[in-house]
């Protein structure tokens, strides 16, 4: 009541109420229990207690991108915090809104003294990885600090934010009328402050566009962000104009779309590569160019490409490729008004663009034909494109959410699974860390009780943290599993197979039977090493009723031609050290990609190779 | 004349510094250390199951054997894993040597959002005694010794290297010469020789014990890892002054020491503590630290250290002696046989032991576990303890059953450490017992880490206690350990021989009910 006393949990627990946050991630420990307990009794606060920190954090997110609402993950200090970074530095990377809270020392850090290692800031590491972090120094700056720290991670270009909350201040107490009022719950929807652009900026943009003569329409993860689904196929298909994705931004388009050029980014293979070579004009709509895209830059794209980019932070304009005109605003208010700009000039589109896009469909489905060819060809054992082509059919068919976790694994979903619709696909790629599968599925599930989710996994992603299975018996949630169980790391095992002689070291994963340990958690496991098999026992995994597991054996030969294109941007500058004979060989001896296409697409990276050979002096090599 | 790759540069460093094993998991960018690896084969690849668990596997091995080890993560994902577990080499003063691939180097600062990248240094600075970024093919020789130096001198602690990939997949002429001026043995890169103090720090700690009648020796991270300074522990013996250990040190005494009183956490609060006169300070940690500082401020302090910055400040330290414990200590046995401190000696003892009696009384399963571990007891048994009623039974094993190491996970530094602590300390000796006492939820932390103990026949054993309620925890802990290949039994109460017959073969776990 107004006027006691309260402690610091309450103080808290009321702090992250007013901030209408919902979900509060966690992993239990004894000093925690007082504010979890705090926190349950609000009652509209819904405490997650995780097996481990790595996983609450990713569950928070997972949560925060389905939901659009804020959500927190709360944990104990030093060790118990350092395990946050693995997720807040994935929601960093993917521009996520986070609330990143855990407990910390009570004493200042004193470096004076080499062995007093418990006093080191604990704050500090999570600097370079969010917007903002803080520490709550006292009770009576509670309120400010949360709201702050919410207000930052959810304006302009998102993130994470950290607040530290010295152990010592749960058990203080404060007067309860420096706490916000208790009750008059809503929880915090993650809105877009929807700026509009700059209406001279957008002419120029619309006289742009009304100029070019092969135009590509480029969605990144801002799209999402702002929910400018509608808008952005509305300006494509009004005018015509060929749809790309950046990998943040996959599913900002449906991938079976006639102008959509397939899976995102590079995963559309020659596609996507003739777009950026040929395109004259780009529209960027919240993306940011980072090395997943080739940062916008020669040698993967045309140097001769004037590009809009739209974007809603300002720094953001101009890191990487140089915009002739740059649009602040907001994605869907933005893509509003350059279509009513257009459509006021009587604008809807150019005769030629039929021809453009037409030859990038053919493309398209050239290519499509291509993949299921070699996927149902015949292989020792199952085409692992194959298998995504079968659980592609089922989230089609049953509407799930689908989670996709890991190196190939996700290459292959992409590529194979052309039914994913807008806000289906939860691809978290922005560091492309292995290992958030399981949790990824749980906070996604969590936002979404009416819907089923779907998680598309590595086997080595898998066991990251596979403890979490235990979390999602106890929740009861309905999660469904498809390892994709290939036996190796086998993004970097390709990578040694075709750039160090089939050298390899770590890579080789045993033949582990993961229905086991999925039965030992208790869930509902099949193991299936053919294709038809994989509907029929997700059949049965839907009929027990509960959460379900399908190891499936693939082939751990196949290596999809998309990882090319990944090896350009990884290793620019770097293949000064790698024979050329060793890599021409790789390119060969791809098994997946046709020799036909594989020449196509070189004419596309000649030049990319060429540049990184021969100023580096490769000859001197082994 | 030769092009070796700034890989094979990397791992020729490495095994000049007498590196055998690396706990990683690859990435991309790491493409020409791992070919180097391979094809050098003096080290081995130790892949777990995530990178937190390699750098506490790391952690663990280095513990156990006191050699540096390397924990390698890949650019930006991985190393955001790594972090967490390399926290514990921070907290737990151990040599780990941490090494990343970064971006290109000329894209490496400021970020410029290039795949996977971060600022990923500034993430090591606040847990890492030392780290750097290696910018040049031609500095890999001169930052890995470095990086040993900084490691290994002083307080130990660990230490990151970040090196970009064109720098890791440059070739570059390495003539004799040149190879000779890079590449030079470990013994001329970093002080490798005793640090003998001034010529009388021996005579200094001796008149100052003499004038105490009620001595307390507290050793913390300085005095090693048990074997290292054993002439050390003999004097400590020999002169009979009570011992206790910290979490840093326990068990450096040999096995039935009748002055071993045992791990601090269990002397915390007794009345013998303060009695005591004179407090012998060897290898302060933030262990002993607060126990220190509890002890009257009018009680003096002699203190030994390896690392000049280490001397406490405001409090009266008598004697100051800057030097290795062994020389430190060496001929001490007069100093107390004048003093006689025997009776004193053997009350502190007793009541120390006492309390970790009493301590582990609460909890009947501690004595199931110390029962069997007697029983199972032999100079090989390597112990890790992780939670709080396995922490109490590890406490009690320490001064009573025999035992080559016992390693206490602290929960405060970071929860569910053991299992890959426990594979990395079984990795750096496979022929010793190593045996895991945890409870279950932190044994659920990295659990996964039986599959690879499993498929590469990893001899532990795993004791866990069974002790969370089933709502917290819906999973069966046998079946959870079955599916990842264990062999387990279950005992309700610890029949003689469970354990005995667990330890030999692959991983296997008891679970007490
Ligand atoms: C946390 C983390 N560690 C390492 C890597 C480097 N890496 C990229 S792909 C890959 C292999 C992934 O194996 P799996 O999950 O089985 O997928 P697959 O490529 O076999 O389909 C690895 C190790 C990474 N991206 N993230
Ligand atoms: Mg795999």
């Amino acid at each position: 009541m107004r006027g006691d006393s309260i402690t610091g949990c309450e103080l808290i627990s009321r702090c992250l109420e007013a901030e209408g946050i919902r979900y509060v991630f966690t992993a239990h420990t004894e000093r925690l229990h007082p504010l979890l307990d705090a926190l349950e009794q609000k009652g509209d606060i819904r405490v997650v207690a995780a097996r481990s920190e790595t996983a609450a954090t990713v569950m928070a997110d997972g949560y925060v991108r389905r939901s659009r609402r804020v959500a927190a993950v709360l944990t104990d200090d030093n060790g118990a915090a350092l395990s946050q970074v693995s997720g807040v530095t994935n929601a960093w990377a993917d521009k996520i809104p986070l609330l990143s809270l855990s407990l910390s020392a009570d004493s200042e850090p004193d470096f004076s003294k080499g062995y007093d290692r418990y006093r080191f800031d604990q704050g500090e590491v999570f600097q370079p990885v969010t917007q903002y972090r803080s520490k709550l120094e006292s009770l009576s700056e509670a309120q400010s600090v949360f709201a702050e720290a919410v207000a930052r991670s959810t304006s302009n270009k998102m993130g994470p934010c950290h607040v530290d909350i010295p152990a010592r201040l749960l058990g203080e107490t404060i007067d309860g009328r420096s706490a916000p009022d208790p009750g008059g719950f809503e929880e915090r929807r993650i809105e877009s402050v929807r700026m509009c652009g700059d209406g001279d900026a957008v002419e120029r943009a619309a006289a742009l566009i009304a100029g070019a003569e092969r135009p590509l329409l480029f969605l990144g993860g801002g799209v999402h962000a702002s929910g400018a689904h509608a808008e952005a196929a509305g300006l494509a298909r009004g005018l015509g104009i060929p749809v790309a994705t950046s990998m943040a931004g996959v599913g900002a388009f449906p991938l079976d779309d006639p102008l959509c050029l397939g899976g995102p980014s590079y995963t559309s293979g020659e596609v996507f590569h003739a777009a950026i070579k040929e395109a004259d004009t780009v529209v960027a709509v919240g993306v940011s160019f980072g090395g997943l895209e080739g940062f916008g830059l020669p040698p993967l794209w045309s140097d001769a490409i004037r590009f809009i980019h739209i974007d809603v932070a300002p720094l953001q304009m101009g890191l990487n490729v140089h915009p002739e005109v740059a649009v602040l605003g907001d994605a869907r208010t933005v893509l509003t008004q350059l279509a009513e700009t257009l459509a006021g000039r009587g604008f809807t589109g150019r005769p030629e663009w039929g021809r453009w896009s037409a030859r990038l469909a053919e493309l398209k489905s050239g290519r499509a034909r291509r993949l299921e060819r070699n996927a149902m060809r015949r292989w020792p054992s199952m085409h692992q494109g194959r298998a995504a082509m079968e659980l592609g059919r089922l989230v089609d068919r049953d509407d799930l959410l689908i989670v996709i976790d890991g190196g190939n694994t996700p290459l292959y979903a992409t590529m194979y699974a052309p039914t994913i619709k807008p806000g289906q696909a939860f691809f978290p790629f922005g560091m492309a860390a292995l290992g958030g599968g399981i949790p990824y599925a749980i906070g996604v599930q969590l936002a979404s009780p009416d819907r089923r989710v779907l998680l598309v996994t590595g086997d080595g992603s898998f066991m990251y943290n596979v403890q979490e299975l235990e979390t999602i018996k106890r929740l009861g949630l309905p999660i469904m599993i498809a390892v994709n169980n290939d036996s190796a790391w086998n993004m970097i095992k390709a990578m040694q197979d075709s750039l160090f002689a089939r050298n390899f070291v770590g890579t080789c994963l045993p033949d582990v039977d993961y229905s086991k340990i999925a039965s030992g958690f208790g869930l509902h496991a099949e193991r299936v090493s053919r294709p038809e098999e994989i509907a029929p026992a997700y059949e049965r995994a839907v009929a027990s009723g509960g959460p379900a597991l399908i190891d499936a054996v693939t082939d751990s030969t196949n290596i999809p031609d998309s990882l090319l294109s990944f090896f350009l941007v990884e290793f620019e500058g770097a293949f000064a050290g790698i024979s050329p004979t060793k890599l021409a060989r790789s390119l060969w001896m791809m098994r997946d990609v046709g020799i036909h296409r594989m020449m196509y697409m070189s004419t596309y990276i000649r030049k990319a190779l060429l540049k990184v050979f021969i100023p580096s002096g490769w000859g001197r090599s082994s | 004349m030769r092009y070796p790759s700034g890989g094979e540069l990397l791992v020729e460093c490495l095994v000049r510094q007498g590196v055998s094993h690396v706990f990683s998991i690859i990435g991309g960018q790491m493409g020409t250390i791992y070919d180097a690896i391979g094809r050098s084969g003096d080290i081995d690849v130790v892949t777990p199951r995530s990178e937190t668990a390699a750098a506490l596997m790391a952690c663990g091995y280095t513990a156990a054997s006191g050699r540096p080890c390397v924990s390698m993560a890949t650019v930006g994902a991985g190393v955001v894993y790594e972090v967490a577990g390399l926290s514990k080499a921070w907290f737990d003063y151990l040599p780990v040597i941490s090494i990343a691939p970064q971006v290109q180097s000329y894209r490496v600062k400021p970020h410029q959002e290039s795949l996977q990248a971060c600022e990923q240094d500034e993430l090591f600075y606040p847990i890492t005694k030392w780290n750097s970024i290696v910018f040049h093919w031609a500095r890999i020789p001169q930052m890995v010794d470095r990086a040993f130096r900084e490691a290994l001198t002083g307080v130990p602690g660990p230490v990151h290297l970040d090196i970009p990939v064109d720098v890791l997949f440059k070739r570059s002429p390495l003539t004799a010469a040149r190879e000779q001026r890079l590449m030079v043995e470990p013994g001329r890169s970093r002080y490798e020789g005793s640090i003998m103090g001034e010529a009388d720090a021996a005579g200094r700690v001796f008149r100052a014990l003499s004038a105490a009648r009620r001595p307390l020796a507290v050793i913390g991270q300085g005095f090693g890892r048990p074997g290292r300074f054993p002439a050390a522990a003999a004097s400590l013996e020999e002169m009979g002054v009570p011992v206790v250990t910290t979490v840093h040190s326990a068990g450096v005494m040999p096995d039935g020491s009748a002055c071993y009183a045992g791990d601090l956490e269990s002397c915390e609060g007794l009345e013998v503590v303060g009695q005591t006169d004179l407090v012998l300070l060897v290898g302060i940690d933030h262990g002993s630290r607060g126990f220190i500082e509890r002890i009257g401020a009018a009680v003096p302090v002699v203190q030994v250290e390896t690392d000049p910055t280490a001397f406490l400040s405001g409090r009266d330290v008598r004697v100051a002696v800057y030097a290795d414990p062994e020389n430190a200590l060496a001929g001490m046995k007069e100093a107390t046989v004048k003093a006689d401190v025997s009776s004193w000696r053997e009350e502190f003892v007793a009541a120390a032991r006492d309390a970790a009696d009493s301590a582990a009384a609460e909890h009947q399963v501690v004595g199931t576990i110390v029962d069997m571990l007697r029983e199972a007891g032999t100079g090989r048994n390597v112990i890790v303890a992780d939670g709080e009623v396995p922490a109490l039974a590890a406490r009690r094993v320490l001064t009573r059953v025999e035992h080559k190491a016992v390693f206490i996970m602290d929960e405060r530094e970071i929860r569910g450490a053991g299992l890959p602590f426990a594979i990395g300390a079984h990795l750096s000796e496979p022929g010793d017992n190593v045996i895991l006492v945890c409870d279950k939820n932190s044994l659920f932390y990295h659990v996964r880490e039986l599959q690879p103990a499993v498929c590469g026949g990893m001899d532990i054993t795993v004791i866990c206690v069974d002790d969370v309620d089933a709502e917290t925890n819906v999973a069966d802990t046998g079946s959870v350990l079955s599916g990842l290949g264990c062999d387990v039994r279950r005992c309700a109460g610890g029949r003689r021989g469970d354990l005995a017959s667990c330890l030999a073969g692959v991983p296997s776990a008891v679970i007490l009910q």
